[in-house]
Order: C-alpha cells, then sequence, then structure tokens
C-alpha cells in the first residue's frame, strides 16, 4: 500500500532541501505534456490546486498528461490526494493520465479502476409513494401500540388469575426505579414550580390588593393541573426513557427473542411489570407532588405576602376539595401508564443496533410528553364538561 | 472477496452438488422451497433441506447469505413469504400459535449474543425454562440447573451476573439454558462467533459431546471453517450473489466434490476469481 503514514524519500531528490515547498512545472511534449513535481507533498504542505494545474493542461492543448517525480524529496497521502483529483479532471477532459513515470505505489492506485459489481440499495420512495408509505408506518405503529396494550391488559386479567409469568426481581426492581428513586427530582421540580406559581401570583395579585389568593391560587395549579402533568413529564424523562432504552437493548441483545422462543410473551413479562410500576406509583408521587408544590408556594408566597405559614395553610386547604385530588390522581394514573406504555411499545420496536437504542428513547419520551399534554386537554374539557 | 460471475447465480442449483443424502435416519426437519424476504427484498429462495436425528446440519455462508435470517424462520421468530418447515409431520407456520408454542418447546436456541437475561443470574436464566414448563420441586429444580451448568463447565459460577463473564463463558451459559428442557432439536446461531480459537474448539467439543450424551439434531449458523470441519454431518451452503443455497453436503465432502466456485473459495479460504 501506499506510503501514507510514513512520508517516503525517493533516491532521486537526494541532495535537496527535503522540506522545500510543492511545485510543479508543465512542458510541452508531443500530443500532451509532462507535468514535472518537485519539493516536500505532504498533509501539512500547502498544496497546489489539481484544478488549476488541469486548466493550464487544457489551455497548452490537453491530450496526454504524463506526471513525473522530478525532484520530490518526500510525500505521503497528499501527493495521492492531488493525483488522484488530477487523474479524474484528465479523464473526464477526454484526455489520457499516463502515470508510468510514477512510483509503483502511486501506479496502482491511479489505475482507472475495475468496474465494481452494482449493488444499488433500493429507491427511496418519493412524492406521494412517500407520503403513503410515511403513513403506513404510523398506521403500523398505532396497530402495534394497540396489541401491545391488549396484551399487557390480557397479562394483567391472568395475572389476576395467578397465572402470568413475572420475574419477582425484575418486578421489584421496576417498581423501585419507577416511585423510590425518582422522590429527588419529583421533589426538586414540583418545589420549584410552586415557588414560581406563586412568585408570578404575588406579584400580579398584589397589585389589586388580591394578595391573599396566591395560596388558592397555587393549591389548585398544583392539585388539578401542575403536579400530574410535571410528574408526568419528569417520569417520561427518566423513567420512560429507561423503559425505552432498557428493552431496545435487551432487543440489540436477542433477549426478547430467547423470551419468545421460550413461549413467554414479552408484553406480559417485560411490559406488564413496568405498566403496573409506573400506573400504581404514579398517582402516589402525584401526591408527593402536590405537598412539594405547595410548599414551594408556601416559601414564597409567606415571604413575600408577609403571611404566616398557618395562615397560608388555611387558605389552601380553604381552597381545596376532594373533587381536586380525585381529578388530579385520575389524570396521573392515566399519564404513568401511557408514560409506561409508550417506553415498552418503542423499546420493544427498536432496531438492533446502538443507535436504535437512543432513537427508541428519544422517540418514546416526545411521544409521551406529547401525549400527556394532549390527554390533559381532554380532562380538562371532560372536567369543565362534568363541572368537576 | 469472494465473487462469483453472474452466469452462475442465473443457474438452477446443480444437483450434482447435493452430495449428501443419506436415506435411513428419522428426518426430524424439513424444510421446503422455503421464501426469505426482508419487506420486498428477497433474502434467500428455494431454501429446501432435511436435518436428520443426531445429525449436525451447519448451514453456511458468507456475511449477509442470509443464514441467521433462516435459522430465525425455522425456530418461529420471523414468517417467510414462501414454503414450509416442518417439525416430524408438522408444518410450523401453518399451525395455530398453540402447536407453534408446543413445537418451540422441542428445541433449544443459542444466540449469536448469547442473549442472557441480564437481569437474571446464571442460575437464573438457566432455571427460567424450566420454572416455565417443568414441574419440579425447587430442590430439584436447582439440582438440576447446577448439573446442566456442569455440563458446560460452569459450576460455582451460578450466582454471577451474565455481564460478569467472558464471551466464551456467555455461550456456554447460553448453551447450559438451551439444553435445560432436553430439547430435541438444538439450534445454535454463529456458536463460535468472538470466541479465541481455543474456547471455540471447546465449544466444539461441547456440542459434539451433548449431541452424542442426549442424541439431539443440531442446527449451527456459522462461517467459521475448523468448526464447519469438525461438525457438520451434513450442510447447505447459501449463496449471498444469487440469494438461493447453491450446494448440500457435509463441509468435507462440498471441499471435495463440489466445484462450484464460491463454495470452494469459502471452505479454502481463498478469493474466488472474478468472472468476465
Amino acid at each position: 500500500m501506499i506510503a501514507e503514514r510514513a512520508p517516503s524519500r525517493l533516491d532521486g531528490a537526494a541532495g535537496q532541501d527535503p522540506d522545500a515547498p510543492p511545485s510543479w512545472a508543465l512542458r510541452a511534449e508531443p500530443g500532451g505534456a509532462r507535468l514535472e513535481l518537485s519539493g516536500a507533498w505532504t498533509l501539512g504542505s500547502a498544496l497546489p490546486s489539481a484544478a488549476e494545474v488541469a486548466a493550464r493542461w487544457r489551455a497548452q492543448g490537453a491530450g496526454v498528461l504524463i506526471p513525473e517525480l522530478v525532484a520530490v524529496t518526500r510525500w505521503d497521502g497528499a501527493l495521492l490526494a492531488f493525483l488522484l483529483a488530477l487523474a479524474q479532471t484528465v479523464r473526464a477532459g477526454g484526455g489520457t493520465f499516463d502515470e508510468r513515470g510514477l512510483p509503483d505505489a502511486l501506479r496502482r492506485v491511479l489505475r482507472p479502476p475495475e468496474p465494481a459489481q452494482a449493488h444499488p440499495p433500493p429507491p427511496a420512495p418519493r412524492g406521494l409513494r412517500r407520503v403513503g408509505e410515511w403513513a403506513l408506518a404510523r398506521l403500523t405503529s398505532f396497530n402495534a401500540a394497540l396489541e401491545l396494550l391488549g396484551e399487557v391488559v390480557l397479562g394483567f386479567f391472568r395475572l389476576l388469575r395467578g397465572q402470568a409469568r413475572l420475574y419477582a426481581d425484575d418486578v421489584w426492581q421496576v417498581f423501585s426505579a419507577s416511585s423510590a428513586h425518582a422522590l429527588p427530582i419529583v421533589a426538586i421540580v414540583n418545589l420549584l414550580v410552586g415557588a414560581i406559581l406563586a412568585f408570578i401570583g404575588s406579584v400580579q395579585l398584589l397589585q389589586f390588593g388580591a394578595g391573599m389568593y396566591v395560596a388558592d391560587g397555587v393549591a389548585i395549579a398544583m392539585v388539578r393541573e401542575m403536579a400530574a402533568v410535571i410528574t408526568a413529564v419528569v417520569l417520561a424523562g427518566r423513567t420512560g426513557a429507561a423503559f425505552a432504552a432498557q428493552l431496545a437493548t435487551m432487543q440489540g441483545n436477542e433477549e426478547i427473542d430467547a423470551l419468545r422462543v421460550l413461549g413467554v410473551s414479552p408484553a406480559e413479562f417485560l411490559v406488564l411489570p413496568r405498566v403496573l410500576a409506573l400506573t400504581l406509583m404514579t398517582p402516589l408521587l402525584y401526591l408527593y407532588a402536590c405537598a412539594l408544590g405547595i410548599l414551594g408556594g408556601l416559601l414564597v408566597g409567606s415571604g413575600m405576602l408577609e403571611l404566616s405559614a398557618a395562615s397560608y395553610l388555611d387558605r389552601t386547604i380553604g381552597a381545596l376539595n376532594t373533587h381536586n385530588f380525585v381529578l388530579g390522581a385520575s389524570k396521573s394514573l392515566v399519564f404513568g401508564a401511557l408514560v409506561a406504555l409508550s417506553g415498552c411499545h418503542y423499546g420493544l420496536r427498536a432496531g438492533r443496533n446502538a443507535a436504535a437504542v437512543g432513537q427508541a428513547a428519544t422517540t418514546a419520551v416526545v411521544t409521551s410528553i406529547v401525549g400527556v399534554i394532549a390527554v390533559d386537554a381532554l380532562f380538562a374539557v371532560c372536567a369543565n364538561a362534568l363541572g368537576v | 472477496m469472494i465473487s462469483v460471475g453472474t452466469s452462475l447465480c442465473q443457474t438452477e442449483v446443480d444437483e450434482s452438488m447435493v452430495l449428501h443424502q443419506p436415506a435411513h435416519s428419522e428426518v426430524v426437519v424439513e424444510v421446503e422451497r422455503l421464501l426469505m424476504a426482508y419487506g420486498r427484498r428477497v433474502i434467500q429462495r428455494e431454501v429446501s433441506f432435511r436435518v436428520r436425528r443426531g445429525k449436525i446440519f451447519v448451514i453456511m455462508g458468507g456475511s449477509g447469505s442470509g443464514k441467521s435470517t433462516l435459522l430465525r424462520h425455522l425456530i418461529g421468530l420471523q414468517r417467510p413469504l414462501a414454503g414450509h418447515v416442518r417439525y416430524g409431520a408438522t408444518d410450523y407456520w401453518a399451525s395455530p400459535p398453540e402447536v407453534q408454542a408446543r413445537l418451540r418447546r422441542r428445541f433449544g436456541v443459542l444466540f449469536q449474543s448469547s442473549a442472557l437475561f441480564s437481569a437474571m443470574s446464571l442460575f437464573e436464566n438457566v432455571a427460567l425454562p424450566l420454572r416455565l414448563y417443568a414441574r419440579l420441586p425447587e430442590p430439584e429444580l436447582r439440582q438440576l440447573v447446577r448439573h446442566k451448568l456442569a455440563l458446560v463447565g460452569l459450576q460455582g459460577f451460578e450466582d454471577y451476573d451474565p455481564s460478569a463473564l467472558s464471551g466464551g463463558m456467555r455461550k456456554r451459559a447460553g448453551l447450559a439454558r438451551a439444553m435445560a428442557l432436553d430439547p430435541e432439536i438444538l439450534f445454535l446461531d454463529e456458536p463460535s462467533a468472538g470466541l479465541d480459537p481455543i474456547s471455540s474448539r471447546r465449544l466444539d467439543d461441547l456440542v459434539l459431546r451433548l449431541r452424542d450424551e442426549t442424541g439431539a439434531s443440531v442446527v449451527i449458523v456459522s462461517h467459521e471453517l475448523p468448526s464447519l470441519f469438525a461438525l457438520g454431518d451434513d450442510g447447505i451452503f447459501l449463496d449471498a450473489e444469487c440469494r438461493r443455497p447453491i450446494a448440500q453436503g457435509s463441509p468435507r465432502e462440498l471441499l471435495e466434490h463440489c466445484r462450484h466456485p464460491t463454495v470452494q473459495a469459502f471452505l479454502r479460504r481463498e478469493p474466488a476469481e472474478r468472472h468476465g
């Protein structure tokens, strides 16, 4: 192979300055031109342009171009790149690139390539076909999600009858990862959200002398909306992504195939515990988030409004009723199931490479968050219609 | 790089290349005119062969020829576009799911990546098939799992996580799990891939020993020549260019008698001559 790693020194260049800049000269010959190269043609040098040399060759009447290393002191891949570009231009312009005067290593590379056996990839769909294939792919994915949901529901009934195949250690691990391990981040985010709501509320309501209503606003906002939504978003980014990545990795390691061959439904063995864990644990995390959000509001609100903590809590308790909690908890139940199903769905549908794991996690998180917001809007409409 | 001329690809499978057709032993797997494809891309067509009881059948071919895909069709992970996979008299893909599930219990599979469940210890990995399908009391089950692990030389590693094991040990553990239910047919996908020559040889010896001790039929996907020659009683050669089988017979028979340049190039580890 050509000496690309260690620059070669040519015998014919003995006595020359080894670091002389690369240079060229074009001498007319009968039927074409001879290209004489000299100096150090290395990757660190400022190389002449092959296009410029080719332009000069054309101006001299084209024909045959014979490159020759006259006083080249050192060369590496830079000379090869220059000659490859030049040969391509000369051949494309109908000329002949005569490499016979070059060292063997260069000549072998510059020889016109043998026609390769073509293996063209299937053409990418265009226009309406592309739209159609995209729509069919979405439909297939939606069908697969419904199928997964159905399998999980059937698995749940088998669980109730004591017939489900679960791995106790995995179930325990999934439940703790979906609940206890999420406590710190749920606490921080909801505490800050409560504090921000209180701050904005205080600034606005104080202008109308209605500062005392900050506690009401924070409490209702947290319990009806924010605690459930924020907790679901946090879980989507944390637990949902982890589910997707975990199942996608198992897919890549053929663990899912191994389960199928053993006659074990991945939906029952892997997805059911995850869906159950998030569905059952998210309402508990929601209650925790409500408490932390109200605490955040209390810290900011009592500071800005000069209300005592007891008065702030009195207003909070007075503003809330059971309906608010039922609504928020119901939402968080649905959000939990949605996040878990989304993570597992994209994990199971992932390809078998490292990029597919990242893609599965990203798609799962995006879908979960959009889904949570959409379902929340649906809840808002229903709650309004029911007068809750 | 193996390359064959187009004219060879356009010919039908040469019957003279079907070298090994013993008629005496019982057929446990029969594949007939299988057509395999991913979407519109045909991987292999006209794949037909028989696996006989107690024999080791090797699926040979270069990278990308569809060997592992064929295995997925045999073990029920991928449905063929056309053709039949019969276990005894039962056509797998024409059977209802419960029959398919019963058939799957008759075979064990060692996947290319071992596919050990990462959340479980080695013991639990081997115990899982037994917990699912065997009605053994826990002490007997534990004894049996230890015995299976000892068979593959992994006694004392019961509590290890798969991630703590070397590649060769993971393969052997995968083999122990595949053997857990004493399968009639063992499918091994690239068992030697990623192993050093000594581990690879040990695994080959282990496969031969397990076959001899249990009488199981073995179907192996491989392109490791030493393993192919050491193990194969019979086999099929899939060609990536033609996208169809181009020879049948044991690796040794094919080496000695098959005239196909791709087969010869593959088995002699020499680049094939270009045609045209």
